[in-house]
């Protein structure tokens, strides 16, 4: 069974480079270049690309036409720039499958302990420098290694058993290794979430990187300076912006579809304006033969709110926009020509109305009762997800429970209707099992006469507010008393790590993401110090099921069989539904996008998460404007 | 000289005062240097020194003048204009300068006392900017050791008790002119503010004169038009525009003109605006988005003025001495514009300093609601995420400005009401 | 003039500054009626229970977002009839196109079945003043006369939990009615107090409340709001919270006020009628309080009248902090602050009714000011 895994990653490998091969081999194609670039001092086209340029060939998509922006709003947020121009080696197709990007393929070997990675040859910097496999090797043995850009390391390149980091080499400019030291099965995969990119500019960075490593700090600051033209104020931060986040960054080349503007007033996420432009030497091409992008540039004004969004969205000042539901009918009724495509997410209920306790709570006495099982079972049967779903989401959206969705490893019916019943006197019995005894006015308090009252809080300005005012009637009808705070996300998180929070209705961001087994350690204690979750729990701490979870989670991170690390994420989530440790009381929507009509090629039926880097999947290279 | 006017930062950094002081504080050196010249001739060659005096501060006022452009600190301009109006006042006016010494000798006392209780206030809240980091890249998968955060403290010097860090605050500003540093923006406390200085302290102006500009007049038109159609219905709209939260005001504003011409009017630049730059043809629909937030932060306080003014100028109307002015057979224009709207400007001159504040927290909400590039947005993200020196000093500034107003607004005073600087002295 | 007076009877020149302030506090029409409309306000208030047709936790999916309830007055056939209303019918509709979500969302009146406005009818169980009782004042019967609570009659519309506004809004004066009223009470009392003086004695005791003046003033409201926001652990009963928070802040507001009396002041203290109530052996206070202040009530009337709607929407900035009130506890501040997004200004145009009670209330205490004043004028 194992050899048959293995010859079927081989296999594929193979057939990747195969099918690469057969690209390059077929008649020669004349590429065209966007007239933006007319009359500007740039090598040909021809010489501006890859031998054999990456052909962006989905079904879906038509052959566009050059020009025109996407103009988006932004909360200064720099993920939302981020991903959707993100470039990994390798990237994820709509199915959860791994094809390659930057890389034109690689190579396992039998035993899967060395990774041969090719790349395109003749590809370029946006500065026009070459790209080489010395920028992937230099990126791991000099900024991974060193931590220079405050990630350090990434899972993906851990070996599965002893932890030591693989050996990275060079092998000629457009090849390199990676080796482990016992198999890795799944380092691509690993690769594309933990990672997605595994290279830098050494051509931009090599000083900044030598200098910060020598601890030569002066020398590393006045460098980065010298590259974004940016004030740091200490190298390790320098290095996680310009290393790690390097798109928010002027002058700092990359091989994404377009890159931060250059130009005073329009290169700084910080300001009220900003834009990305497109990249020279992109080194995709679509069917016809055309240099991707189409569009010249991706615009950004900094608004400070939803409202706005919607407001820039409607009068067509901004083309792209994510949507909640009630706001559907508003975009539609715009003059604007706005279309609503649906994309599919990954979260395990709506998270609006997602609550949960911390497990690790200092007070004995809710310590105790957060960890009984028939305490969060009362919690979620008190109410009636019926009435609460229509009236949370003017009946549109159903109740439900937070669990995996139809479709994502580990769904089951059972599990989506989980203590989804409404019944109130079976809840009062559950909360005098799991302890509690009745008081004189009318609300539960502890076995030893202490009163109990559930302090639920949340984050300012994310709704939760407007839950808990539907919720609380609930709750106290079966007898719970509970308060409600929502404050700044610094004062909810100061209180996290000082584990003082007993209960958040906040959404638990954690969970949920296609596979568990890509991103184990979401659904673990330890992890998650910005949700009470767990509290601050560890492997310490924890005990009985947490514990057993904790345990499997670090077999996961050992186990390379595909087979068995299914199954350890089965048995991981079986956990989950036997305990239920996140309760929710609506089911998930999908995600709505509304895009103005003049934006073409836009990916209709996505997928919403974000090892798929979000919006990133609908690679906006391919978009073009009518 | 070119190379080390660029940047404080750098400098202040490498924590050399006197070289600091060589390179770029020779403005406030000629400016001590000049001072303490004149006060030695106040002293000692009393004839010498009225005689020099006009030049002195001619020249006192070139030196700040040249210091303040050519360094990033304006107040040596102000400082150097400050003195020279003194000396001025002091030959003019012996009651008065005696007065605004004497309170501008208590302006430095009260802005250390503003900035530690500000300090004490910023860093009220639990937590420091470590936390929100720490927890901010928490969400984003990283693990951090204690260690970690102990050294990230002890990098960001949050390590020290807050009375310390403010004393650090303090000295760095004092002698380094060096406000410390946006740990959210990366960058120097002082480019982050300058960035936005300009356009709040404009808008914040605008806003204060429109106040005042509108309302003073229908004030007195109200109190001349006692019980009036026109009175009842200025009052009526006055009291709208209080009684409406500036935020709701603003959507209002901004949804009645999308129905009507479709376009959003979001914040002061179209993007146009920002993605070319400010051109003529651009200035009509520049003014038309300035007048939006006018009307919304101003109309909130200018209520309040129209019935001070109204109130007090019936007040004064009703007076023993209008009726002896009137009975003299003084024109009533004489009568409300010299007598009464004189002693009724008071409690208005006095609420100066009080409007500018209510301006400062007033736009903060309406600015987010409007997305306007001004102060108040800055300042609540960094009082969100403990950026404390942003906030501190951003707060500290607008305090100064309050203060400064308060002092503008009592001399305005004083100059009013003489009763008022004989009183100072006890 | 004068014929007019003696004809009053003796008691005219008999009567107290206080008694001729009512009388001629009588005559002033508009200030009558300001009266009766806070009166009126605050009768509601206290008995919102019993005025308002529903409680504050009576949600309602139907009638979300809805407008105000069409009540008819005619049967079908145009004859006048007992006024009554319909019940709300919903259809939700969704549908993909070539990938494109189109949804709509319907709402017709169900007019199969009339329900009649009724006064004194049965709702929620409510207790007022120590009286328990679920009877209100309206509410709506079907034909054989019985409640049903699935049908509304919203008059002021429903919110975005299908609660009744008219409800809310008496609900929230309970607040919106007395908070900022001791708020504005307590500033207004310093302010006197600490500018009065400031202003009358001078000197030391002048500078020292000065320079705290200028600090406390100085000191923008937003970071201290956040402060006192982050002070406060969670548990606490929001009305409660929100209490503390206005007597804190108003232990800051009072600064502008104390400017303005100790301005005044300065200039009165030096008039002839001070110095001859000094000379009489009239003790500071006495003097502060009945000779100084009379001297600018106007101003100080303003002033009040003034900081009751700086309170109530002070609040509505303070829940932009998470400070203000919050659901399901209602203020006026409250329900402005639901309006706060595009969505309800657009589709909700009836969400801004709160606003006019806000005026209402505003220029009620405005014009009763005026009359105030006007009587306490003896010129007049």
């Amino acid at each position: 069974m194992k050899n048959l895994k293995k010859a079927v990653s081989l296999l594929m490998a193979i057939a990747m480079l195969l099918s690469l091969v057969s690209i390059a081999s077929a008649e020669t194609v004349t590429y065209t270049q966007a007239p933006y670039w007319e009359g500007k001092d740039l090598p040909a086209v021809a010489d501006r690309l890859p031998l054999e340029p990456m052909v962006e060939d989905a079904e879906y998509l038509d052959i566009g036409t050059y020009g025109g922006e996407l103009k988006r709003s932004a909360g200064g947020g720099n993920w939302d720039a981020g991903k959707p121009i993100e470039e990994g080696l390798f990237r994820f197709t709509t199915k959860g499958t791994v094809e390659p990007n930057v890389a034109k393929g690689f190579k396992v070997n039998e035993d899967a302990t060395v990774y041969t990675i090719y790349l395109r040859e003749g590809m370029k910097w946006s500065d026009g420098a070459p790209f080489t496999a010395e920028d992937c090797v230099w990126f791991y043995n000099a900024v991974c290694l060193n931590k220079v850009d405050s990630k350090g390391v990434r899972n993906c390149h851990k070996d599965a058993v002893t932890g030591n980091p693989a050996k990275v080499e060079k092998v000629d400019d457009y090849t390199f290794t990676v080796t482990f030291e016992t198999p890795k099965y799944t380092f691509v995969e690993d690769l594309t979430v933990d990672l997605k990119w595994h290279f830098a500019p050494k051509h931009i960075f090599e000083k900044m990187v030598q200098a910060a490593i020598d601890g030569n700090t002066e020398v590393a600051l006045a460098e980065a300076k010298a590259i974004c033209g940016m004030e740091f104020s200490d190298v390790s931060k320098a290095g996680k912006e310009l290393l790690y986040y390097f798109w928010n960054y002027q002058g700092v080349p990359t091989l994404n579809p377009f890159v931060l503007s250059t130009e005073e007033g329009k290169n700084n996420i910080k300001g009220e304006y900003y834009e990305y432009v497109r990249n020279p030497y992109y080194w995709k091409v679509d069917k016809a033969g055309q240099q991707l992008p189409y569009m010249d540039k991706i615009t950004y004004v900094t608004v400070s709110n939803v409202d706005q969004q919607l407001m820039l969205l409607l009068d067509g000042t901004v083309d792209l926009q994510t949507v909640a539901l009630e706001s559907i009918p508003t975009v539609l009724e715009s003059e604007t020509a706005i279309n609503i495509y649906e994309w599919s997410g990954t979260d395990w209920s709506d998270t609006r109305t997602q609550i949960h306790f911390n497990l690790n709570v200092d007070n004995a006495n809710l310590k105790a009762l957060f960890n009984n099982k028939d305490f969060r079972q009362g919690m979620s049967i008190c109410v009636d997800r019926e009435e609460f779903a229509a009236l949370f989401s003017d009946g549109w959206q159903t109740g439900g429970q937070a669990a995996p969705q139809a479709g994502a490893l580990g769904y089951s019916e059972e599990w989506a209707n989980q203590w989804t019943e409404y019944d109130v006197a079976k809840a009062k019995g559950l909360f005098e099992a799991a302890g509690l005894v009745m008081g004189a006015d009318g609300f539960y308090d502890f076995a030893d006469g202490t009163d109990f009252v559930l302090n639920i809080v949340s984050v300012a300005d994310n709704g939760a507010a407007d839950t808990y005012k539907i919720l609380d009637p609930y709750f106290r009808a079966a007898g719970i008393k509970t308060t409600f705070k929502d404050s700044d996300r610094s004062n909810i998180d100061n209180d996290l790590m000082a584990n003082a929070v007993e209960c958040m209705l906040y959404p638990v961001t954690a969970i949920g993401e296609i596979s568990i087994a890509l991103k184990p350690n979401s659904m673990v204690p330890g992890r998650a110090t910005n949700v009470a979750w767990y509290g601050t729990m560890d492997k310490e701490t924890a005990t009985g099921d947490l514990l057993k979870l904790i345990e499997l989670c670090e077999e996961l991170g050992k186990t390379a069989d595909t087979e068995k690390r299914t199954q350890l994420s089965l048995d991981m989530l079986k956990l989950h539904q036997e305990n239920q440790w996140t309760i929710a009381y609506v089911a998930s929507t999908p995600l709505y996008w509304a895009v103005n009509a003049r934006i073409q090629n836009f990916l209709e039926d996505g997928v919403w998460s974000d090892i798929y880097r979000d919006l990133g999947i609908a690679h906006c290279q391919c978009w073009f404007i009518q | 000289m070119q190379e080390v006017l660029t940047d404080a930062a750098a400098v202040s950094t490498a924590g050399s005062f006197f070289q600091f002081i060589a390179d770029r504080w020779i403005g406030y050196l000629l400016v001590a240097l000049a001072v303490a010249a004149l006060c030695i001739l106040r002293f000692k060659k009393k004839e010498l020194y009225q005689k020099l005096e006009s030049w002195g501060l001619i020249f006192i006022t070139a030196v700040a003048v040249f210091g303040g452009l050519v360094g990033k600190f304006i107040w040596i301009l102000l400082i150097g204009l400050l003195v020279y109006l003194l000396m001025r006042l002091k030959m003019r006016n012996k009651e008065m300068y005696r007065y605004v010494k004497q309170r501008l000798l208590m302006f430095i006392p009260t802005v250390i006392i503003i900035a530690f209780v500000i300090f004490f206030i910023i860093q009220l809240p639990p937590g420091d900017y470590v936390t929100s980091y720490v927890a901010a890249m928490s969400a984003e998968g990283e693990i951090f050791t204690p260690e970690q955060i102990a050294d990230l403290r002890l990098q960001y010097g949050l390590d020290d008790p807050w009375y310390i860090q403010f004393f650090n605050w303090v000295k760095d500003i004092v002698l380094h002119g060096d406000f410390g540093y946006s740990f959210e923006y990366g960058r120097d406390v002082w480019d982050v503010i300058m960035d936005r200085l300009y356009l709040t302290l404009a808008i914040s102006f605008v806003i204060l004169v429109f106040q005042y500009g509108v309302s003073l007049p229908i004030g007195i038109y109200c109190a001349r038009h006692q019980y009036s159609v026109g009175d009842y219905a200025l009052s009526f709209i006055g009291f709208i525009g209080t009684a409406t939260p500036n935020f709701l005001l603003a959507i209002i504003i901004m949804y009645y003109l999308y129905t009507s011409t479709g376009h959003v009017y979001l914040g002061l630049f179209s993007t146009e605006m920002l993605q070319n730059g400010m051109r003529w043809e651009y200035v009509p629909e520049f003014l038309g988005r300035c007048a939006i937030p006018l009307i919304v932060i101003g109309t909130s306080g200018t209520c309040g003025i129209i019935r001070t003014v109204r109130a007090q100028m019936l007040d004064e109307q009703a007076r023993q001495y209008t009726l002896t002015a009137r009975a003299k057979g003084c024109s009533e224009k004489t009568i409300t514009y010299k007598y009464c709207l004189r002693a009724a400007m008071n409690p208005v001159v006095s609420g100066m300093a009080g409007s500018l504040r209510t301006i400062f927290s007033g736009s903060t909400v309406s600015a987010i609601v409007m997305n306007l590039a001004i102060q108040g947005p800055v300042l609540l993200a960094a009082l969100k995420a403990q950026d404390m020196y942003l906030a501190g000093t951003t707060v500290l500034i607008q305090a100064i400005l309050v203060l400064v107003g308060t002092l503008l607004s009592d001399i305005a005073l004083a100059w009013l009401d003489p009763r008022i600087r004989f009183s100072e002295r006890g | 003039m004068f014929k007019k007076k003696t004809m009053q009877d003796e008691s005219y020149y008999l009567a107290g500054q206080w008694q001729l302030m009512w009388r001629k506090l009588k005559k002033h029409k508009l200030a009558k009626l300001s009266l009766a409309v806070l009166a009126i306000l605050y009768i509601t208030a206290l008995f919102a229970d019993f005025f308002a047709p529903y409680g504050l936790e009576q949600f309602s999916a139907l009638y979300k977002n809805t407008a105000p309830t069409k009540v008819y007055w005619q049967d079908e056939e145009g004859k006048l009839s007992r006024p009554y209303v319909y019940k709300l019918k919903k259809e939700n509709k969704m549908e993909k196109v070539d990938g494109k979500i189109s949804m709509q969302t319907i709402i017709t009146e169900d007019t199969s079945e009339k329900y009649y406005i009724a006064f004194f009818v049965e709702g929620i169980e409510y207790k007022v003043l120590g009286i328990k009782s679920n009877i209100h004042l309206y509410g709506l019967v079907n034909e054989a006369g019985e409640v049903d609570q699935k049908a509304r009659i919203n008059i002021f519309g429903a919110d975005s939990t299908g609660m009744d506004i008219f409800s809310r809004i008496l609900f929230g004066g309970r607040v919106s009615l007395t908070i900022p009223f001791v708020s504005a009470a307590i500033s207004f009392v310093l302010g006197i107090l600490l500018g009065g003086i400031s202003g009358y004695f001078g000197g030391m005791v002048d500078n020292v409340i000065q320079r705290i003046i200028e600090v406390l003033s100085a000191i923008p409201s937003i970071p201290l709001w956040m402060a006192l926001s982050a002070a406060i652990p969670p548990g606490i009963p929001v009305a409660s919270m929100y209490l503390y928070i206005t007597i804190i802040l108003s232990f800051i507001g009072w600064t502008g006020l104390a400017r303005v009396v100790r301005g005044k002041f300065i200039s009165l203290r030096k008039e002839d009628y001070v110095m001859a109530a000094k000379l009489a052996g009239v003790s500071d206070f006495k003097i502060i309080v009945k000779h100084l202040v009379p001297g600018f009530l106007s101003y100080l009337i303003v002033n009040l009248t003034l900081g009751i709607p700086g309170s109530i929407l002070g609040e509505t900035s303070m829940s932009y902090l998470g400070l203000g009130m919050k659901a399901p506890a209602t203020s006026w501040g409250v329900l402005l602050k639901e309006t706060e997004n595009l969505e309800s200004v657009a589709q909700c145009p009836w969400k801004l009714i709160p606003l006019a009670f806000v005026v209402i209330t505003v220029l009620a205490f405005n014009f009763l000011g005026d009359g105030l004043r006007d009587a306490a004028d003896p010129y007049k």
